[in-house]
């Protein structure tokens, strides 16, 4: 305590608000004796507990003021005539309280959730806003913390311009959205951005594993000014994640416990028994194929009266439960001395899945779930007046478990529940009995001779089946050092910094094989063994792999030189990084088969410089000379320049327009570039001679049919690019920052062009004549537009009511300007000029009718398959016939064009409520195979609409027909493309904080309780057409875990 | 203290990060390079003797190679059990120069690319001593694969562009235009002669040179691209009306003595005096295929034993470990019928002693060991194969494959008829053997007015395939039989039969030209139907028609090609 007090003491402006205060109370003793001499003292405080170091001055009397102590009390003698006292302390809001006749008030300050309106976080450093000259999005740790999502990704979608997320899965540990800065612009398909958390790079699967009640803020940051000190990273935007840190005071510990209830955005149900047998003898009909199923069969499945021999399974309700459940608890410590500033956490969450228990008492868990653990230990160290240190070690160590339900096909191996839950062949609602009546499990005769898909009894593998696990392990340890160089020059520092990333995984399986099953004969009362020579349950088996360990090594050292001249200021940034990564995992490459830990380095100089001039003229500059060894030419320079106007601080805006108070004009200009090789593409400059063989290999002289070493075979691999090298990427960004009536209303607005060239392409113009398969080369070029608008407006009406709005609204669209496009037969076949992703398709015109197919001028695929309900297509080219020659290119794809979102919030007293819409538009979905194609799928309602000669053009699927036509879905059409245009209601929050005076009775700084929903209610065409998720996967051919409506209610105490 | 600190700061920089910027291994060390496999040091050869290993991998694969299906699928001779799959595209007429399903284009040009990069660099390598035409031998090898693969290419399309020993780069002009028809056969052929005397002499030893490129088969691949060369299609009977499309896709006129070459060229092989027709009863036949050394297989592609033929072909109702037999294959009435009976006579003969009722029992031997008719023994089931409706092998079940036709394919498949289950079996595609030499040298001499000769060799192959003897040991053949029965014998019965499911029929009714006849008509099937009794009804019925369009003499080039080099000409009507 003593020591704490020391430090205090030592604290510069401490010191100098004491001396000012001790002056000006001598001062004001001496010449206002008779003005009143009250003295009045309480305690400041948050949600959380007292504020050590607010300032509070009496109104008017700026030179009368005291700091609180670290109990948060303060003692203060009025010296005016006025009876109101200003409290306020950084990153809070500044409170006026009346005093009149009180001699002890109690002040709690709301935290301004902005740190962020006025600190904006860049590369490798945090700066004021009001000099920031580039394009970016912000959001900060406590908006997160509303969306109850377990990765983290999820709860960003709608709260940040230009960020882009499809989240295609929701399977415990493994339902993070993919996400995209400003949409697409390279053609190899590596569009994601670079990802830092604390200046660590993050992949995606680390990134969605940390635990939201660590962030602080989450920046994008988009325009090249911005990420040009990434340099040959930083084109494809970058996402920067701070996480908290302690503060000056008494430690605070906070709980906070949720427990949630989840349950599918949406998961088809099928038709019954009944309705299923109804439609396939329609499509047996439509094939002039014997019905399938008597009038007899029909009646026995409609009536229930054959459970066994003609059962009529309802899977989804036999397979999964109403809600799955989660549970989050996380516990935090915060708090801080002069010396040592500290913020540690631990976090657990259980997500449960959404398959019965139905291996309860086999003595293993083998449900889905996702068992995560959070850790965090964030230490600044102030050792002297000079030298400040951090050491942070964080990370998490995770369990995703998935339920063994593995059958081998000849149609390929499966081992998914949702993926069989959909599929006709697999799963038919009639497909077998789950038990026998002896208590033994069932199966039919009808599912086993169902080609590839002989699938054993689903109930019977979920319950005896096993599980697979995979276990991940990520940790981080941070240490950081910060030296003022004073004694060399004013305004110098040195830092350095040093971590390390370790992330091992592995997976554990304990499966088995061979689970006995009977076809019960209802009639002979015979159990028949469904497969032969299967009567005993196997024990179980464990297979164990030992994964890899991904290892990275950052290391930073910087000069940063910060320094004002009078109206001149002066912030300039120089800053040595490496980062040294590797890796185990195989990863199949055209020129090198096995990264095999060989390092994959990136190193370079960064420098950035900053003037401004008055707050009001701000120009900085910056870029990165930085390099990778995946190159020869391993180093490129990225410059960027940007300015920005403080029009408002003007005096003759100020006059003219003074309810605007803020206004300011930006641009930037630069390069920067992206090292990403397409996936499986490592060294492209190396010529490698790679093995040949597996089941080609070819076996001389053998006998005996075992191969021989000699045989091995090896070939000349896919040529080299000795020229290869980054793409680049030009990007221009003008953008207004705004703030009307003191800035209660303020906002955003950016456009930006980008001009990505010397992308990494495959040739194709080169004749296969050549005779090799030939590397990617810097040939590529597309251009990726777009606007952006975000608008905050918040007030309070009367004293109580608090009301915020948050909109945004991000366009971006792209298109291909050249990638090495052989001259189509027809224009529409060419995808030069198109976005990126584009898909060739049909065009649908309606259905073919019978006086169709008899008239020979109407174009068909051929004459053998087209049949009177099948899907007619233009015939573009107009030969007659329907090939792939009729598709064209189109220029919707399944990336989003349009992305919104827009967060509501109210507060009264200690209500608050809030909410967050957010849709995406200018985009299409479609379904496949199981996921929607007749007799690969299970029935649902649309095939029930499948045309008939009565229904014609009202039809809303082709005629049903187990044979392939022209109008499967497997081909593209803009038929079974549909409009994926989303409105979700993503986020909302309803919360109640007990009054301080209320809870601190019992103990506690700050009582909240409150419920919040993830995914709580989606409009989308979609949803009712196919019963498909709008963010699914484009063309997905299975049902999929699907992505969680989450309800959730918690509690956070602070002690 | 503050500097204390901050040189401490310094050194610490400077001792842990600044080193790890150096000595960083931050390619790949452990590639292979060319030096490395053309190792001058290197008396073994080892890594140079595995990139011409590499080579044979660009032989075709055979067997169920199209999407699942066998190319003889298209033949007529059977269609796929599944509908629409890759293969039905040559059946139902919307190949196209984008959807071929056997394009062997890019595939050929590959390997003549790796052919060339081994003829260029192996002299690097030092001959040993006690071999001192080991790179004589192996180059001849190499040349045999690229001559083999022309000819892949000049069967499908016709005269493709000759590359000859050239290795391109990207600099190099790649616009390159078709050689003609005769360019191409006379390249092919003057490779074959010039390699035969360099290549692995017979006998081949089995323990080690087993499956590498004989003598005979260059004389074999010679036979046949003359063989081609002088059936009608490519003999002056081109479908094209202009002129340089016609040369390059075959000769302008007709020339007869082109079947003098075929003559030749097989005497050659037959007076190697390497070869003999594999006898052993009955079983001759099945042995071919699955003995992996037999005096009958010219060439063959060496493959480690597997049973995934037989899961891909057998009967539906068979299962093995759980895994259910595909059944991909359903053979046509068409080609059962082709099949004679025992003595010799097509069914249709009044004397051949084919009964309807029951209509596999005194059959051609070869019908046993190619296809599974209802009643086949196969794994040990009591009453075999079950293809009758409802049968176990037919069971009519919706969405589950099964034949189409009452019949799967068996040829090539191990002898399962009484064993449990499949075992690893060696399956080694045959691209020449003894039997189609013959077949050849028969046609040819057919073909040029020596009938009787070419009965003379036809019935070597039905002695073989077990039939009786007959009148004058003539084997069935009419005596004073004429030019063009014997013609349609080949082109029908013995040809279709012997060497069916070799890919050998797709191509024949192309060069015969009678693909407009043989693959434009409605294929059969048989329907069975087991009485009360157990005795079965058989009724042929209709199974699928099939289109032929002209065009489809010539494969069209893939689309890709003639929009990266415009100077490839297309085939006529693509």
């Amino acid at each position: 305590m003593v020591r704490i007090f020391k430090n205090i003491v030592k604290h510069d402006t401490m010191k100098k608000l004491r001396f000012l205060s001790i002056t000006i109370v001598l001062c004001l003793i001496g010449l206002f004796a008779s003005a009143q001499n009250r003295q009045i003292q309480g305690t400041v405080r948050d949600a959380q507990g007292p504020i050590l170091g607010a300032s509070v001055h009496e109104k008017g009397i700026r030179t009368n003021g005291v700091a609180t102590s670290i109990d948060g009390k303060f003692k203060i003698t009025l010296r005016g005539t006025g009876q109101v006292l200003v409290v306020a302390c950084q990153g809070y809001t500044a409170k006026e309280v009346e005093v009149t006749g009180n001699t002890t008030v109690d002040v709690t300050l709301e935290a301004t959730t902005q740190d962020l309106s006025e600190v904006a976080v860049v590369g490798y450093a945090t700066v004021p806003k009001k000099t920031l000259t580039g394009a970016q999005s912000a959001v900060s740790g406590a908006d997160i913390r509303e969306n109850p999502s377990a990765s983290l990704q999820n709860t960003l979608a709608g709260r940040l311009t230009g960020f882009i997320s499809q989240q295609t899965l929701g399977q415990p540990g493994a339902d993070g959205a993919s996400f995209l800065i400003r949409g697409q612009s390279s053609l190899n398909g590596n569009n994601n951005p670079l990802i830092i958390v604390d200046d660590v790079e993050f992949s995606y699967d680390q990134f969605q594993n940390i635990d939201a009640n660590e962030v602080e803020s989450v920046t994008v940051l988009k325009d090249a000014s911005q990420t040009a000190v990434y340099g040959i990273k930083g084109a494809n935007g970058v996402l920067v994640v701070s996480t908290r840190r302690g503060k000056l005071g008494k430690p605070r510990i906070s709980f906070r416990n949720d427990y949630a209830l989840s349950q599918p955005t949406i998961l088809p149900t099928y038709l019954d028994a009944y309705n299923t047998a109804l439609l396939v003898d329609q499509a047996n009909v439509n094939d002039g194929v014997t019905p399938r199923w008597t009038q007899a069969d029909l009646d026995l499945f409609k009536n229930g009266q054959d459970p066994y021999g003609h059962p009529n399974i309802n899977w989804h309700d036999e397979l999964f439960k109403k809600f799955a459940t989660q549970n989050k608890s996380t516990f935090d410590v915060s708090g801080g001395t002069e010396t040592i500033k500290y913020f540690v956490s631990l976090a657990y969450i259980d997500q449960g899945g959404l398959t019965k228990d139905f291996s309860a008492g086999q003595g293993y868990d083998g449900n889905y779930y996702n068992h995560r653990y959070n850790y965090r230990s964030n230490i600044n160290i102030t050792a002297n007046k000079n030298l400040e240190i951090k050491i942070d070690a964080y990370g998490s160590i995770g369990q995703v478990n998935t339920p063994s339900v593995y059958y081998p096909s000849t149609n390929g191996n499966k081992n998914d529940v949702f993926g069989e839950y959909g599929s006709f062949l697999a799963l038919a609602p009639y497909a077998y009995p789950i038990k026998n009546p002896d208590g033994s499990w069932g199966y039919s005769n009808y599912q086993q001779s169902v080609t590839n898909y002989v699938t054993p009894n689903i109930i019977q593998r979920l319950t005896l089946d096993g599980y697979n696990r995979a276990n991940s392990n990520n940790n981080v340890l941070s240490f950081q050092a910060t030296q003022k160089l004073g004694f060399i020059t004013q305004g110098l520092s040195a830092a350095g910094e040093v971590a390390y990333t370790n992330n091992y995984t592995s997976t554990i399986g304990l499966t088995r094989q061979n689970l006995p099953s009977y076809i019960y004969d209802p009639v002979a009362q015979t159990y028949t063994p469904a497969f032969a020579n299967v009567y005993r349950l196997e024990k179980l088996g464990t297979n164990y792999v030992a994964s890899s360990t991904q290892r990275r090594i950052t290391a930073n050292a910087s000069l940063t030189y910060d320094r004002s001249f009078g109206d001149h200021h002066i912030n300039a940034l120089m800053l040595y990084n490496l980062s040294s990564y590797t890796t185990s995992l195989p990863i199949t490459n055209i020129n090198y088969s096995n990264y095999n830990f060989v390092p994959s380095t990136t190193l370079g100089t960064t420098a950035r410089a900053t003037y401004d001039y008055k707050k009001k003229y701000i120009v900085t500059v910056s870029g990165a000379y930085n390099g990778t060894d995946r190159f020869q030419k391993h180093f490129g320079f990225f410059p960027s320049a940007s300015a920005a106007y403080n029009i408002a601080e003007e005096p003759f805006f100020k006059e003219t327009i003074p309810f605007i108070d803020q206004l300011k004009l930006r641009g930037s200009y630069g390069l920067v570039g992206s090292d990403a090789l397409a996936s499986g593409q490592t060294y492209v400059y190396l010529q490698s001679y790679n093995p040949s063989g597996g089941n080609q290999a070819i076996s001389f002289g053998e006998t005996n049919g075992v191969s021989l070493p000699a045989n091995n075979g090896i070939q000349e691999g896919t040529l080299s690019n000795a020229n290869v090298t980054w793409e680049k990427s030009r990007q221009l960004d003008i953008g207004v920052d705004f703030g009307l009536f003191g800035s209660k209303i303020n906002g955003q607005v950016d456009v930006y062009n980008y001009n990505r060239y010397d992308q990494l392409i495959g040739r194709g113009t080169v004749s296969a004549i050549f005779g090799q398969a030939l590397p990617p080369v810097n040939l590529g070029r597309t251009n990726t537009r777009g606007f952006e608008i975000e608008l905050n407006y918040h007030d309070r009406i009367g004293k109580d009511f608090t009301f915020n709005l948050r909109g945004t609204f991000s366009k971006s669209t792209n298109k291909i300007i050249f990638e090495d496009e052989a001259s189509t037969l027809y224009p529409w076949q060419a995808y030069t000029g198109h976005p990126l992703g584009a898909q060739a398709r049909y065009h649908f015109l309606g259905f073919y009718s019978a006086a169709d197919i008899a008239d020979p001028s109407v174009a068909k695929a051929a004459a053998s398959v087209t049949k009177a309900g099948d899907l007619k297509y233009q015939d573009l080219n107009g030969d007659g016939v329907i090939d792939a020659r009729d598709q064209a290119v189109s220029d919707v794809t399944n990336t989003p064009v349009n992305n919104f979102g827009t967060q509501i919030g109210f507060g009264y007293k200690g209500f608050s409520v809030s909410a967050l819409f957010q849709g995406a538009t200018g985009f299409d979905v479609a379904g496949s195979e199981e996921a929607i194609r007749a007799f690969s799928a299970n029935f649902q309602a649309i095939h029930q609409q499948a045309w008939t000669p009565a229904l014609g053009d009202n039809a809303k699927y082709p005629y049903l027909t187990s044979t392939r036509t022209i109008s499967d879905p497997n081909f593209a059409s803009d038929f079974w493309a549909i409009s994926g245009n989303y409105l979700r209601l993503r986020t909302a929050e309803i919360a109640y904080a007990f009054p301080a005076k209320m809870i601190r009775k019992i103990g506690l700084q700050s009582l909240r309780i409150y419920l919040s929903g993830n995914n709580l209610y989606t409009w989308s065409s979609a949803f009712k057409k196919y019963a498909l998720d709008p963010e699914a996967a484009y063309g997905t051919p299975e049902q999929v875990y699907p992505p969680q409506r989450v309800y959730n209610m918690g509690l956070s105490i602070t002690l | 203290m503050k500097k204390i600190i901050y040189i401490f700061l310094l050194y610490f920089f400077a001792v842990a990060v600044l080193p790890s910027c150096k000595n960083v291994q931050n390619e790949p060390r452990d590639l292979n390079t060319l030096p490395l496999i053309f190792d001058p040091q290197d008396l073994n050869a080892t890594l140079a003797q595995q990139f011409l290993n590499n080579i044979y991998n660009y032989l075709p694969a055979g067997f169920n190679r199209i999407g699942g299906d066998f190319l003889d699928a298209a033949s007529g001779d059977a269609i796929s059990s599944l509908s629409n799959t890759s293969i039905s595209y040559y059946n139902n007429g919307i190949v196209s120069s984008t959807t071929n399903p056997d394009p062997y284009f890019s595939n050929s040009y590959n390997g003549i690319r790796q052919v060339n990069i081994f003829l260029a660099n192996i002299d690097k390598v030092p001959v040993p001593p006690t071999n001192l035409t080991r790179t004589i031998t192996w180059k001849a090898e190499a040349r045999f694969i690229r001559a083999f693969l022309y000819f892949e290419l000049l069967k499908r399309y016709g005269g493709v562009p000759l590359i000859g020993d050239k290795i391109f780069s990207l600099d190099d002009n790649l616009q390159l235009s078709r050689n003609t028809y005769a360019d191409c056969v006379s390249y092919i052929v003057s490779e074959c002669d010039a390699i035969k005397g360099q290549l692995n002499l017979e006998p081949i030893s089995a323990a080690t040179n087993l499956g590498r490129i004989p003598r005979g088969a260059a004389v074999a691949l010679k036979c046949r691209v003359y063989l081609y060369a002088a059936s009608p299609l490519f003999n002056g009977g081109g479908i094209e009306g202009d002129a340089t499309l016609k040369a390059l896709t075959g000769y302008l006129t007709y020339d007869a003595s082109r079947w003098q070459n075929v003559i030749s060229a097989a005497e050659e092989l037959i007076a190697l005096n390497a070869y003999s027709l594999v006898q052993s009863g009955t079983t001759g036949y099945v042995n071919i295929f699955f003995q992996k050394q037999n005096t009958e297989v010219i060439l063959a592609k060496q493959q480690i034993n597997d049973f995934a033929l037989e899961t891909a072909d057998s009967p539906v109702g068979y299962a093995v470990n759980n895994v259910q037999s595909a059944g991909r294959t359903s053979p046509t009435q068409e080609f059962v019928d082709a099949f004679s009976t025992i003595n010799g006579l097509p069914i249709t003969d009044p004397a051949s002693g084919y009964n309807p009722l029951a209509p596999y029992t005194n059959r051609d031997p070869r019908l046993n060991a190619i296809v599974f008719y209802n009643g086949s023994l196969w794994l040990n089931r009591p009453g075999g194969v079950q293809t009758f409706d409802g049968g176990l092998d037919r069971p009519n079940m919706p969405s589950a494959n099964q034949t189409r036709t009452g019949y799967y394919l068996r040829k090539f498949l191990a002898d399962n008829s009484t064993s449990s289950s499949y075992s690893a079996q060696s399956h080694n595609f045959v691209y020449f053997r003894y039997a189609e030499v013959l077949l050849n040298y028969a046609e040819a001499l057919n073909e040029v007015g020596r009938t009787e000769d070419a009965v003379t060799q036809l019935v070597l192959l039905r002695k073989r395939a077990g039939l009786q003897a007959g009148t004058a040991a003539r084997y069935g053949i009419p005596a004073g039989i004429s030019q063009t029965d014997l013609r349609n014998l080949i082109q029908q019965n013995d040809r279709r039969i012997e060497l069916s499911f070799e890919e050998h029929r797709f191509w024949d009714l192309r060069r015969w030209k009678i693909a407009n006849t043989e693959l434009n008509k409605t294929l059969h099937g048989m329907q069975i139907t087991k009485n009360s009794n157990g005795t079965f009804t058989y009724q042929v019925v209709p199974v699928t028609t099939i289109v032929f369009q002209d065009k489809l003499y010539h494969m069209p080039i893939p689309y890709t090609e003639t929009v990266t080099d415009a100077n490839l000409k297309q085939n006529s009507g693509w």
